[in-house]
């Protein structure tokens, strides 16, 4: 199956719980989480460690590693380091932003171009 | 990609009123309003940091000394005093959850949001989280001044506390994590503090036994 990257590691583990049938508090004990916890992880507002994270996934048969890949946290880390080291970098992404939000470029024509300069399916 | 199911943006509905006595001893009609609402949510944040700067500038003008002002401050409940309740709102709209917003004077002093079903950690049968609740500024205790409005927390709480046994057919009883200087609170609430069931941020667990959250509940 396809995996949507777009997703959110949060939005990713609601969809799993929810095709797997399982209640939020079902897959909340199997990670020795609370019920609000593990929510508040979907909704993106708090994040688990390596450790639930591994038994998040074991209980929805799902691979961290996988789940990982829709945590964008380090990458716009990342991003913000680098722009921070180089100010043409950082005037160039604001411009980026400007055209996103302004509606000349569709988050989708980025993604796609983003792929194309990082040789990435 | 599966969406959480929203709730209804329009779905608000009027569950309990009142009367509160002012400091100055006027009585003010209340209402406590169910249901998810940017608007109020939106209110609490712009009145409630209004009310914050109005607070300061009143300990200010009362205490010169900058020591004492710290003082004063230390004794105010304000670790709450970062919270986005818009942000909150846009967020916790899914069916798990369930938002109260009390009114007065046409603004919100107190509001609450709850999390179900929760397993209870002193009995059987399901009960509530309380995620967040909180009152505005201007009613919260400080030594330079009156509080407006005084039990808007119990208040709240109580209507959140009937509205779960009539509405979600929970049991009574309630549980949080409390923020440290929130204890007081709770245990004059006569919740029991659960040893072992602390958050990720170590926050102390309170649960509210049934038979006292019955009694909340009929309290008037």
């Amino acid at each position: 199956m396809k995996t949507d990257l777009a997703a959110t590691m949060g939005q990713r583990l609601r969809e799993l719980r929810e095709r797997a049938g399982f209640s939020l508090r079902e897959v909340a004990k199997a990670a020795n989480i609370s019920a609000p916890f593990l929510s508040d992880v979907e909704l993106g507002r708090r994040f688990p460690t390596n450790e639930t994270l591994a038994l998040i996934a074991k209980k929805l048969r799902a691979s961290a590693a996988d789940l990982k890949k829709h945590d964008h946290r380090a990458a716009l880390a990342g991003l913000k380091r680098l722009a921070e080291g180089s100010p043409s970098l950082g005037a160039a992404l604001r411009a980026l932003v400007d055209q996103v939000e302004s509606g000349n470029v569709t988050p989708n024509d980025l993604a796609a171009k983003l792929r194309r300069v990082s040789n990435i399916k | 990609m599966t969406k959480p199911s929203k709730k209804k943006i329009g779905s608000l509905q009027e569950i309990e009123q009142g009367e509160l006595t002012q400091a100055s001893k006027n009585k003010v009609p209340y209402k406590i309003v169910h249901g998810w609402d940017l608007k109020s949510s939106l209110q609490c944040d712009i009145i409630w940091k209004e009310g914050w700067l109005a607070l300061f500038k009143q300990i200010q003008q009362a205490e010169p000394d900058e020591t004492k002002q710290d003082e004063i401050l230390a004794s105010i409940s304000t670790e709450d005093i970062h919270w986005d309740w818009f942000g909150k709102a846009v967020d916790y709209c899914t069916d798990e959850y369930e938002w109260f917003h009390l009114y007065a004077d046409g603004k919100p002093p107190a509001a609450c949001l709850i999390y179900h079903p929760e397993e209870s950690a002193l009995g059987p049968g399901d009960i509530f989280y309380v995620k967040f609740v909180a009152v505005a500024p201007w009613n919260r205790k400080c030594d330079i001044r009156l509080r407006e409005f005084r039990g808007l927390g119990e208040i709240i709480l109580r209507a959140a506390q009937r509205f779960a046994v009539k509405e979600l057919k929970l049991r009574p009883g309630f549980c949080l994590h409390s923020l440290p200087k929130a204890e007081g609170f709770y245990t004059k609430l006569k919740m029991v503090k659960v040893d072992g069931k602390e958050d990720a941020e170590s926050l102390a667990y309170f649960e509210l036994p049934e038979e006292l959250a019955t009694q909340l509940m009929e309290a008037s």
